[in-house]
């Protein structure tokens, strides 16, 4: 409902579950003109509210000049930036409060290193808290056979650290009573902590009763 | 109750307001009964407008270290669990106190209230100002209170039994001001000024309309008085006005304006003021901006075609998109309103009010969970309209035939999280 449009900042390093044996490639980054050049783009092209962007592709601190690109970004009159990151870089030193200070207002988290996510989270929201500025920690969960019983549990952790709503990636999954219950009881868990749950996958992961969660990407399989 | 006429009645009034604010409903009660001369000598008044927020327990103490003989409380549905609860402990701790509660939330169902909560004497009904001094001047008389028109009281046989009505104040000159009599100093940002009573609009879910009846406004010589007054007390850089609607005709608007702009040139803010959006345009909002207006409340409520014709509400988008139009071009932000849960709204209708809100992009869009509050049209309709709401205040809807009890707390959650992202802007 809000849009975010991608800038990517790079490509691989993103990690995912070592269980499933996928071995991520080394994260290579743009160069810094070239997304500025995106920046603008997307400044020009924005549909309202906003205009509104979200640093992408492989984890957005690695980027060798994250400051400039946040700082060319609110140049060009960008009103909400975001930072895509698998949650360890933000929890290190002051770079929560730095992204705030610098203009950003979206973390979005990848939660595939339960304790980078969760330490990143936690950061966040305490800088957020310190600065009494309106920001928000969002996270996706990528679902695979290896977390799918914890689901209920990761939503707990990352509500209690202060995330604002999930998506739970469940397009790599199969459908089944089991993962089915598993995935309800996420949803749930984030209503009764007051965080949104968005579950992407087909439009059979969740019965009728809890439609309203299903990703607005919807059938995407 | 007898009162011995040697000492005076020792009334408390207590507010419990949201944080920041003041009770104006109780100035204006301690303002129209001071000024009775009946009263004078006779009565003496203590308030304590306090935040919602506080102990009920502290609240008591605070009222009974007073050693009221008549405590009078303003209820909303906000604060009627504390409020309910004061007078318990008040009436617990000393019997002989009359409980007199007033207020939106209890005077619609006044006699309901005197049945179920047996700590209450008196329910004041409707508009307050004259029914409380008149009751205040039956208990200095030694007259039974029951007798006194508006009021809902408990007869000596303990029967609760309700006067008649009294008819609404003729004119609101005689409701002397809380703050040109100094019964309430302006604080920054929560003094509220109120020019009119009543509102041009009959919405299902709201008070407003149906309480007041029609509209009756201050005279402009007052409301003038008003303004100067706040925007020239030391500390009180904002307030606002609590008419339902602003902008409520073209020419009270200019008068309006006219009288607020030099106090905007010296830096005088309002906030909040509620405006009909649809009749918003350019000439209009530059009027705004020359009052000092900040920011807007408006609506849409909905933009499902059956909520809106259940609830009596009118809505064209392509005037309510032209009129935040005008107003974002004058630099004046703009609040747009949202309820969860109107009958006949689904689950999707409230998401593409939120969607409409958001691109218009207007600076704030604030949901809100319905509740069906007592003297509205959707409480007297709730049955037929298959409403289910807790019958404990704030009244808050549980579900209804378009939305299940639980859709609407994932629609609220949802809700938020899209507020707390539109939010989160540099």
């Amino acid at each position: 409902m809000l849009e975010f449009q991608l800038i990517e900042v790079g490509s691989g390093g993103r990690a995912s579950c070592a269980r499933c044996g996928a071995s991520p490639e080394a994260a290579t980054y743009l160069p810094t003109e070239e997304v500025i050049d995106c920046i603008r783009r997307a400044v020009l092209e924005y549909r309202p509210p906003g205009p509104n962007i979200r640093f992408g592709g492989a984890d957005a601190f690695g980027h060798p000049e994250l400051p400039v690109l946040v700082s060319a970004a609110v140049q060009e009159g960008v009103v909400r930036i975001g930072l895509e990151t698998d949650g360890s870089a933000l929890a290190a030193g002051d770079n929560a409060a730095g992204a705030l200070h610098a203009g950003v207002r979206h973390i979005h988290v990848s939660h595939v290193d339960a304790a980078g996510a969760l330490a990143g989270i936690a950061a966040w929201t305490q800088a957020v808290r310190a600065a009494g500025v309106d920001a928000v920690a969002t996270a996706t969960v990528p679902v695979c056979v290896h977390n799918v019983a914890e689901l209920a549990k990761a939503v707990a952790a990352m509500a209690e650290a202060g995330v604002a709503g999930i998506t739970v990636d469940a397009r790599s999954v199969s459908v089944s009573a089991e993962v089915t219950a598993y995935v309800v009881a996420a949803c749930d868990t984030g209503t009764v902590n007051s965080v949104w749950v968005e579950v992407l996958g087909p439009s059979d992961m969740l019965p009728e009763s809890h439609s309203l969660h299903r990703g607005e990407t919807g059938d995407s399989r | 109750m007898t009162h011995d006429s040697d000492n005076p009645l020792r009334t408390v009034l207590v507010g419990l307001n949201s944080p920041g604010y003041q009770s104006l409903a109780l100035g204006y009660l301690r303002a129209y009964a001071q000024a009775d001369a009946r009263l004078a000598g006779r009565v003496a008044f203590q308030t304590l407008d306090l935040t919602v927020d506080v102990d009920p327990w502290w609240v008591a103490y605070r009222a009974l270290d007073l050693e009221p003989d008549v405590i009078g409380v303003s209820v909303t549905c906000w604060n009627a669990r504390s409020a309910f609860e004061i007078c318990r402990i008040v009436k617990q701790a000393r019997p002989q106190t009359l409980v007199v509660m007033g207020g939106p939330e209890v005077g619609p169902i006044a006699e309901r209230v005197l049945e179920r909560h047996t700590e209450a004497d008196v329910v004041v009904r409707g508009e307050g100002e004259e029914t409380f001094s008149e009751l205040l001047y039956a208990i200095t008389r030694g007259r039974r209170v029951e007798y006194v028109d508006g009021v809902s009281a408990r007869a000596a046989d303990g029967s609760v039994v309700s006067a008649q009505e009294r008819p609404l104040i003729a004119s609101l000159d005689s409701i002397p001001s809380p703050y040109l009599t100094g019964v309430m100093s302006p604080v920054d940002g929560g003094a509220y000024i109120e020019s009119y009573r009543g509102c041009p609009h009959h919405c299902s879910y709201c008070f407003e309309g149906k309480g007041y009846g029609r509209i009756r406004r201050f005279s402009n010589e007052r409301v003038a008085e008003e303004i100067d007054l706040l925007a020239t007390t030391s500390g009180v850089h904002s307030f606002s006005f609590i008419d339902p609607v602003f902008n409520l005709t073209p020419d009270r608007l200019e008068w309006l304006a006219g009288r607020l702009a030099p106090h905007a040139v010296r830096g005088t803010r309002l906030h909040t003021v509620e405006v009909d959006i649809e009749r918003v345009d350019d000439a209009q909002a530059a009027l705004l901006a020359s009052a000092g207006v900040v920011s807007v409340e408006t609506g849409p409520q909905s933009i499902g075609a059956d909520a809106l014709a259940t609830c009596r509400r009118a809505f064209n988008p392509e005037r309510f998109v032209a009129g935040v139009e005008a107003l974002k071009r004058a630099g004046i932000s703009v609040e747009c309103d949202l309820i969860i849960g109107l009958p006949g709204d689904t689950v999707k209708d409230f998401f593409a009010g939120i969607e409409f809100c958001l691109d218009l992009d207007p600076g704030i869009v604030q949901t809100s969970t319905l509740h069906v509050l007592p003297g509205t049209d959707l409480y007297e309709r709730a049955e037929e309209l298959g409403l289910r709401y807790d019958p404990e205040p704030p009244h808050e809807i549980v579900s209804t035939p378009t939305i299940s009890y639980n859709d609407l707390r994932r629609a609220e959650v949802r809700a938020v999280f899209l507020q707390r992202q539109y939010r989160a802007r540099i």
